[in-house]
């Protein structure tokens, strides 16, 4: 089943803002919980990145999923969250596109639609991480694809059922 | 010359230079030129270093980040120390001194761009590269929402403190993730389309262009800065590619 893989009417629109915005703020708590529990693997922020692209892709397509994650990223680089931010930009923009690439294939009704489109959306964003990890803080690239493959897994299985419960549930509530 | 009286276009070229030279510099002594340049060009434009001493704590914390991941992963130069399975070798430390040089120099470029326009300057700045307005317009949106959200995302944190939920240790707050993200989930959702409501009723989308009350005209001092500093990356590009050719 093909859905359609843009939308630009004004719901959508101010959506991708507001919940880019939604993204960043979750990003700092779980930003937070990770430096305290797993500094270096970042698992947490990793899946509630997974799991916003995803989401929001689902509920406005594109280009509503590549506005959310460069508000995402620019906020980001504008507060100094993190020296990896302007990493995230390329990883947003990336990830969100494989999405909605992958998305589009399948009719999203079932939990391994998800976590496939969740795998592609993962892996190329945390590539672009692992870029940063090597270029910025000099990371041996064994170590920095170690980092990202660990989080590429976790977020994919935990963001990918996540993004299918909370999706649903948006569905049921008729909000969007 | 004021900081505000620049182009936005002027300081985004000044972002990709810093940027081209932060990742491109390898040695600590050009990433600090660069650095110290970046500050010299902020104090000459605004007289004031002020709003970068947040940044400074955030680097603080950074750069103890990287020097642990240093020490216990890096594997270059010479063994110096050795306990256990942990293993410090000579190159931990300058490779830690770049990674905090670089990584200060990302964030500092960052908050010196993101913060020396106003949104208006960005949406025109945006028109000006032929984006339709209606995405242009999005960068205003952003900023007025954001401290809307964060008081919106504090007042059911606190809601929730009140039916019981503890939100005091690491732990709790890691508890506490999906009851108040659930709820800040669902009235995002329905204040997006309250908003696109309301902006749709008073004519956003309705014309192909619109007037602002506001243009940005480029001078001729931004011309010569923004050609000097392309100049700069060309040079810089070719002198690296000409070896190996």
């Amino acid at each position: 089943m093909k859905t359609k893989l843009f939308r630009t009417d004004t719901k959508a629109l101010v959506g991708s803002v507001i919940i880019g915005i939604v993204m960043l703020i979750m990003m700092q708590v779980t930003g937070r919980i990770d430096a305290i529990l797993d500094p270096t693997l970042l698992l947490l922020n990793g899946t509630c990145w997974a799991f916003f692209t995803g989401l929001i892709v689902l509920m406005y397509r594109q280009p509503a999923g590549i506005i959310a994650g460069v508000v995402e990223a620019v906020v980001a680089m504008a507060t100094g969250y993190s020296p990896l931010a302007f990493f995230f930009l390329f990883a947003n923009i990336i990830g969100s596109i494989v999405y909605s690439l992958i998305s589009s294939k399948f009719s999203m009704e079932k939990l391994s639609h998800h976590i496939l489109a969740m795998l592609g959306t993962a892996v190329t964003g945390n590539l672009c991480v692992m870029v940063g990890l090597i270029y910025v803080f000099h990371l041996d690239w064994k170590i920095a694809l170690l980092s990202s493959s660990l989080t590429t897994l976790v977020g994919t299985i935990v963001a990918g059922i996540l993004t299918k419960s909370i999706y649903g549930s948006l569905q049921k509530s008729s909000l969007l | 010359m004021r900081l505000s009286k620049l182009d936005p276009r002027t300081k985004l070229a000044w972002y990709v230079l810093m940027i081209y030279f932060s990742l491109s510099s390898g040695t600590a002594v050009q990433l600090s030129l660069v650095l110290l340049v970046g500050i010299m060009a902020s104090l000459f434009l605004t007289g004031s270093l002020k709003q970068y001493k947040v940044m400074i704590m955030i680097l603080l914390l950074l750069g103890l980040q990287i020097l642990i991941v240093q020490l216990v992963f890096c594997r270059e130069g010479v063994l110096i120390y050795q306990w256990g399975i942990l293993k410090i070798y000579s190159e931990a430390l300058p490779l830690a001194i770049t990674g905090v040089l670089k990584a200060s120099i990302i964030v500092f470029a960052s908050m010196q761009f993101f913060t020396s326009s106003s949104p208006q300057d960005f949406t025109l700045m945006l028109i000006k590269f032929k984006v339709p307005y209606r995405f242009a317009m999005l960068v205003g949106l952003g900023v007025r929402f954001l401290p809307l959200m964060k008081a919106e995302y504090i007042s059911i944190i606190d809601s929730q403190r009140t039916r019981g939920l503890r939100m005091e240790s690491v732990w709790d707050n890691l508890k506490g993730i999906f009851p108040t993200f659930l709820p800040f989930l669902y009235r995002a959702v329905r204040r997006s389309t309250e908003t696109a409501l309301a902006m749709e009723l008073r004519g956003y989308g309705r014309t192909k262009t619109r007037t602002f009350s506001s243009n940005l005209a480029i001078r001729h001092y931004d011309i010569a800065l923004i050609s000097a500093m392309f100049l700069v990356i060309v040079i810089s590009l070719v002198s690296r590619i000409l070896p190996l050719i």
